[in-house]
């Protein structure tokens, strides 16, 4: 296997498009956080430099990454693409690589990735907690960490989501519309037919949710507690952040997703006539 | 001798059509057997079952008594088809790609592009190849590793001419050092010169094995005309030494057995009372008794 781990990275590390992507992935994201805490918040009239701090730069960068992860997903499809495109699966189980290591191979260069986009945010988070934050801490750096590795999850899970496509439809344009088609709109007009308590558990929605959207307004309004002695406002005290399961909930039903994923795709793999 | 393959039955299916229909052969070490038969004949398709690429709808295969898959293929060097590496990689790297999947050592890389005439282009990309560099790269991918088997699906392919004798002159050693080699082809010409045994295949069934010598071996054919062609046709189904092989114009067209002449077959005719107009002898090929073999009814 440590040999056909090396065949992986050579093919994939040498591949021109993955360079670019993973460029385009890091730029946009770093382009991003360093633009979002300048503008002023129009309600507050406040910069919004309190989201990059800590502890509150865990859940911002986390919810901000979660953005590009869909790049690293149609990553994983022209990955998988370009085998089937130049015939290559076929070639390499010619000269003695099993189905399945076939799919471990991709699954292990998923897992860097996931490794990857995991480093960036903290790396990125620890840069810009330091330079935002007025006092630094030990617990004000680490209280809120864990929830960085949710976005590990998370992007391993788009990512096996995109390689279960690229194995179904082989091409990589129709793979890569499909993937974007099926997160909006096909999996949010199939959830209105489902009731609240149901719809809550579609992949799309469950994936989406591990980095859910950051109470904005009740973390810039905190630092004005001390001003005016009143309870902070929130966007969900405001109904505006809908109500949905823990992030620990939906970690374990995401990762109950990607054993699902897998287990699709190693059954096309293992019946499949390349 | 030692099996080294033994295929039992196979069959492929897809969806109306049966490419492969039942086929059981075996091969033996140090055999060099082709497969032969004309395009859609279940050639690309048997060779894709037993190197694992494709799975039989029925039947069953083995290598190496009882290996198959890619325990079997990391002893095996095939070409299967067009030549198939990453556009993108240079040759250095394609290769290395194919010795590692296999379990060789990287070191054999410089070797095999020596052996096909490629070394000087080794840092070039796969891309910027010709087809029929890129079909001299298959065959230098094939021999990563000093497998103990080739499996060659027509490997001439896209060659020069002086690209197929040096291609054949490749198999042929690799056959003298004692490889096995099963070569898929459908040109009669590129199998008779490398392999001593050939598998004919029609509709994905086979219609006859054995010994190329034996199987097309270059009889002598009669034209024959008579005034009445019913009667020399009834007259020459009693002939033991006469096979009627059909009619062209009118006129009978008969293979004789070996060691007997036109003349003797005159001879005898006239002796039953029959007088041919004429009687042209004419020399078969090779290439018509395989086009004559492949257009065969399917239920010989």
């Amino acid at each position: 296997m440590k040999k056909i781990l090396k065949l992986e990275f050579i093919k994939t590390l040498n591949y021109p498009g993955f360079k670019t992507i993973i460029i385009l992935h890091a730029a946009l994201f770093v382009l991003v956080v360093t633009i979002a805490p300048q503008f002023k918040h129009p309600m507050l009239k406040m910069g919004l430099e309190k989201l990059v701090s800590f502890p509150y730069v865990w859940a911002t960068f986390s919810w901000v990454g979660s953005w590009f992860n869909i790049l690293l997903g149609i990553l994983a499809i022209i990955l998988v693409g370009n085998e089937h495109q130049f015939r290559m699966f076929r070639k390499q189980i010619l000269d003695g690589v099993s189905r399945s290591q076939l799919l471990y191979a991709k699954m292990v260069v998923m897992l860097t990735l996931a490794l990857y986009a995991l480093a960036l945010i903290l790396l990125s988070g620890i840069v810009f907690g330091i330079i935002y934050s007025e006092s630094i801490s030990f617990s004000g750096i680490f209280d809120k960490m864990p929830l960085v590795f949710v976005l590990f999850i998370q992007s391993f899970a788009y990512m096996m989501l995109g390689m279960l496509f690229a194995f179904i439809f082989k091409s990589n344009a129709i793979s890569i519309v499909t993937y974007i088609l099926f997160f909006f709109p096909v999996e949010p007009i199939l959830r209105a037919f489902f009731p609240d308590s149901i719809d809550k558990f579609f992949p799309v929605k469950i994936i989406s949710n591990l980095t859910p959207l950051p109470d904005f307004l009740e973390i810039v309004s905190k630092s004005m507690i001390q001003v005016n002695g009143k309870a902070p406002a929130s966007l969900h005290s405001m109904g505006l952040l809908p109500d949905s399961l823990s992030v620990l909930v939906s970690t374990l039903v995401c990762i109950g997703y990607i054993v699902v994923f897998y287990y699709a795709t190693k059954l096309i793999v293992d019946r499949r006539n390349f | 001798m030692e099996t080294i393959l033994n295929v039992n039955s196979i069959s492929k299916v897809f969806g109306s059509i049966t490419a492969v229909d039942r086929l059981s052969f075996s091969v033996h070490r140090g055999d060099v057997v082709g497969v032969l038969g004309p395009n859609g004949s279940g050639k690309t398709t048997t060779l894709s079952i037993i190197l694992s690429v494709i799975n039989a709808s029925s039947g069953d295969f083995s290598w190496f008594n009882g290996l198959k898959g890619e325990v079997a293929n990391r002893r095996i060097g095939s070409l299967l088809e067009v030549p198939y590496f990453y556009p993108y990689l240079n040759l250095e790297r394609n290769l290395m790609i194919t010795a590692l999947a296999r379990g060789a050592g990287e070191n054999d890389i410089p070797r095999v592009l020596d052996e096909v005439g490629l070394l000087k282009r080794s840092k070039s990309a796969f891309y910027t190849l010709s087809l029929g560099m890129k079909q001299r790269l298959a065959i230098a991918s094939t021999l990563i590793g000093d497998p103990e088997v080739l499996v060659l699906d027509e490997p001439t392919n896209g060659l020069d001419p002086e690209g197929i004798a040096e291609v054949r002159d490749i198999i042929k050693n690799q056959a003298l050092k004692g490889k096995t080699i099963i070569m898929a082809s459908h040109i009669l010409d590129e199998v008779e010169k490398v392999c001593p045994n050939v598998i004919i295949l029609k509709k994905g069934k086979c219609i006859a094995s054995g010994k190329v010598a034996e199987l097309l071996s270059e009889k002598q054919v009669v034209l024959i005309e008579s005034d009445d062609i019913e009667i020399l046709t009834i007259q020459l189904g009693q002939n033991s030494n006469c096979k009627l092989l059909g009619r062209e114009n009118g006129k009978l067209l008969v293979e004789l057995k070996d060691n007997y002449s036109p003349s003797a077959l005159n001879n005898w005719l006239f002796s039953c009372g029959i007088s041919v107009n004429r009687l042209e002898p004419r020399h078969r090929t090779l290439e018509s008794q395989f086009l004559e073999l492949v257009g065969k009814p399917e239920n010989i």
